[in-house]
């Protein structure tokens, strides 16, 4: 039998990709070539769906102006007129839509967020000091992007000072790809996303029958005690609670000005709060370990009580590998990826 | 009467009839010579997967076998080393969580820990180093006379 070989009119050809690149005006699909083995006589049978000789003409008439990408902060994708198999569907302007896939319209891409508005966001946190918190309500970005946007161009600019080569033009091809968000420092910018949205606790999705007087109050302290006896209100598991107090301080008439600075005292005081408590965990975690230096390795020894093991000697954060119950770390649908950072 | 036999089956203990002293001293012998070893160890029993050890440091009566339930887990010991994240130093540490109280306690009554055992124990000063110390010692100093003679 002899070696098959690809059809170059069916794989995408690299000119024709090259021309549409190029800016000629008329692209032609690329010519039928003979394709098979050198010794064979016969020539391969030509074979050209339709939809292929629609994809073509489509490509030099309405196609023609997804020759050029648009600017970075625009997208341009297929309008719902045009799909490359109806080419004599109307042509609908769809530059900065925000659905990608003409044919699923309930899948919409969100904007990510610029490369200078990413710098602005890691100058705030790491060249001016402010929380974390502060910048996430000013530009409306979510705390852990904002957190992570910080990681990522503190690796980017590790990088950079260790000369490795980064991969822009990648990063410049999904920019324009998406839609992109940038931030002006000098006015007043929508936000990106809704930063205060409440996460939802396993505790709230059960069903309660929960009788309550009426001639009382029953607030949201009142509904998270009924479904949990440690479960927090609402008001405080959302990610701001600050932004909370904040706007009952300007109901009650406080000066704006007061309002932003108290704000700006809340959120660091409970970022100095988070940061003392990690400080304490690790404290104690080195506490309880002994450090034995060896040439070739250090040796962490951690002190535990080995009698904490449950009134059965089962417990499940008992210290050791277990006895008589399986090690679940293979189980279908369990996160095997790390969730954290270390 | 019918003699019993000396010895009924191999490794078990030979039974020694008479009611007399030296028989009694001799029953009593022959249960020390040959009664099961009733040592408890601290040892390790490995879990973990294949190329990715993991032990546990345990109690254990010594004639049981190595992953059986033991007498007591007192710690766990992971033999692979690992680098600490963000240090790119290249030193390398060891990770061993360990019930100091307890081992004091089981080598108190007569626990004997195995070579490897006795190794991480002695790091942290519960026993004595088995092996000889490595580290280069110098000679202790002369006596004054030798010393001014030479």
């Amino acid at each position: 039998m002899p070696p098959r070989i690809a059809s170059a009119s069916v794989a995408p050809s690299t000119s024709a990709l090259l021309q549409i690149s190029a800016g000629a005006r008329v692209v032609r699909a690329p010519a039928q070539q003979q394709a098979c083995a050198g010794f064979s006589t016969t020539a391969s049978r030509a074979y050209n769906p339709k939809a292929r000789r629609a994809f073509w003409k489509w490509l030099s008439g309405p196609g023609n102006a997804y020759r050029k990408a648009p600017a970075e902060s625009k997208t341009l994708y297929l309008g719902k007129n045009r799909n490359p198999f109806r080419p004599e569907g109307k042509d609908e302007g769809a530059i900065g839509s925000k659905v990608p896939f003409p044919l699923n319209p309930n899948f919409r891409s969100t904007p990510i967020l610029s490369n200078q508005s990413r710098e602005l966001i890691w100058n705030k946190v790491m060249r001016k000091g402010e929380t974390i918190k502060a910048v996430s309500a000013e530009l409306g970005v979510d705390i852990t992007r904002v957190a992570a946007v910080v990681r990522l161009k503190e690796v980017e600019k590790d990088w950079i000072a260790k000369g490795i080569k980064l991969a822009w033009p990648y990063a410049r091809a999904i920019r324009h790809m998406l839609p992109v968000k940038s931030y002006n420092p000098e006015v007043l910018n929508k936000p990106l996303e809704d930063i205060n949205e409440l996460h939802v606790h396993p505790h709230t999705m059960k069903q309660l029958y929960w009788p309550t007087s009426e001639s009382r109050q029953f607030t949201r302290e009142d509904a998270a005690k009924a479904f949990h006896r440690n479960m927090l209100s609402a008001d405080k598991r959302v990610p701001h609670p600050e932004l909370i107090r904040m706007e009952r301080d300007l109901f009650k008439g406080v000066n704006p000005s007061k309002a932003k600075k108290n704000f700006l005292r809340a959120v660091e005081l409970s970022e100095s709060k988070a940061a003392q408590a990690k400080i304490r965990i690790a404290q104690a975690e080195e506490q309880d370990t002994t450090r034995i230096n060896t040439k070739r390795f250090e040796f962490r020894f951690k002190e535990i009580n080995s009698e904490d093991v449950g009134p059965d000697g089962r417990k499940i954060t008992a210290v050791g590998a277990r006895y008589g119950r399986p090690s679940y770390d293979r189980v279908k649908g369990a996160v095997k990826i790390p969730t954290s950072v270390p | 009467m019918r003699a019993l036999p000396e010895q009924p089956f191999p490794g078990s203990v030979p039974r020694i009839v008479g009611t007399g002293e030296q028989a009694r001293q001799q029953r009593g012998d022959a249960l020390l010579r040959h009664a099961p070893e009733m040592t408890v160890k601290i040892r390790l029993a490995r879990f973990g997967r294949r190329n990715a050890p993991f032990y546990n440091i345990v109690v254990a009566h010594a004639r049981t076998a190595r992953n059986s339930k033991p007498l007591e887990v007192i710690g766990t010991y992971d033999p692979i080393p690992k680098a600490d994240p963000y240090d790119d130093s290249g030193r390398l540490h060891k990770d061993i969580k360990l019930d100091t109280l307890r081992a004091k306690y089981w080598i108190g009554v007569g626990a004997q820990p195995t070579d490897t055992t006795w190794r991480l124990l002695s790091m942290v000063g519960i026993l004595e180093p088995k092996h000889r110390n490595q580290q280069p010692r110098t000679a202790p100093e002369l006596p004054a006379d030798i010393r001014q003679g030479s």
